[in-house]
């Protein structure tokens, strides 16, 4: 899977600690996040999404492969 | 922070145990005591490093856990435990060829399970790459 959070982040000029703020994890986890060593839970993607006010699926992308 | 508090009062009694030991023994710098030394030094600067984080967390109003390293912790507390019974194992066989002192085994058996415990949390956190 993969996402678009760094370019969203950029776009809302958002730190990787404010958007940690907004949705309640370690900016570690967002560091995590965004070199796509790791998915997050349902919630999680649904409260990133929230804070870029989009779709999980216009943040995430989900690759079979 | 309640995890912090904790952890800091747990740093103290142990300070407090490895003083009343020190003054109270006779030491001899044999493995067991070397061991008995590391041990509690290990488990301190553990400690520090938790409460230095601790803080730096609330100054940045941080959680202080959350779902990522929940994980990092439960496959870090699973593999740690996997291996240590393969550590006792060994240390068991070695015990039957090679004459060692009660404490001295179980120190060794103690650091080698807060070792491989110190090894996993570095493996999770820093080289596996991928967390799915």
């Amino acid at each position: 899977m993969t996402n678009r959070i760094r370019e969203l982040r950029a776009r809302d000029q958002l730190t990787q600690m404010d958007l940690a703020r907004e949705v309640g994890v370690r900016r570690e986890t967002i560091v995590f996040l965004e070199k796509g060593k790791y998915n997050p839970s349902l919630k999680l993607a649904y409260d990133i999404a929230q804070v870029f006010g989009m779709k999980i699926e216009e943040v995430f992308v989900f690759d079979p492969k | 922070m309640k995890r912090t508090i904790l952890i800091a009062v747990i740093a103290i009694m142990v300070v407090v145990t490895f003083i009343l030991w020190i003054t109270n023994a006779e030491l001899s710098f044999d493995l067991g005591t070397i061991l008995m030394i590391l041990i509690p030094v290990i488990i301190l600067v553990l400690a520090v490093l938790r409460i230095v984080q601790g803080m730096s967390d609330v100054k940045n109003q941080m959680p202080a856990e959350d779902e990522l390293s929940k994980m990092i912790m439960l496959r870090t507390g699973s593999t740690s435990f996997q291996l240590s019974l393969f550590l006792w194992l060994v240390i068991g066989s070695v015990e039957d060829r090679i004459e060692l002192e009660g404490h001295t085994v179980i120190g060794m058996g103690i650091l080698g399970m807060a070792i491989l415990f110190a090894l996993s949390w570095i493996y999770y956190r820093f080289i596996r790459k991928s967390h799915d």
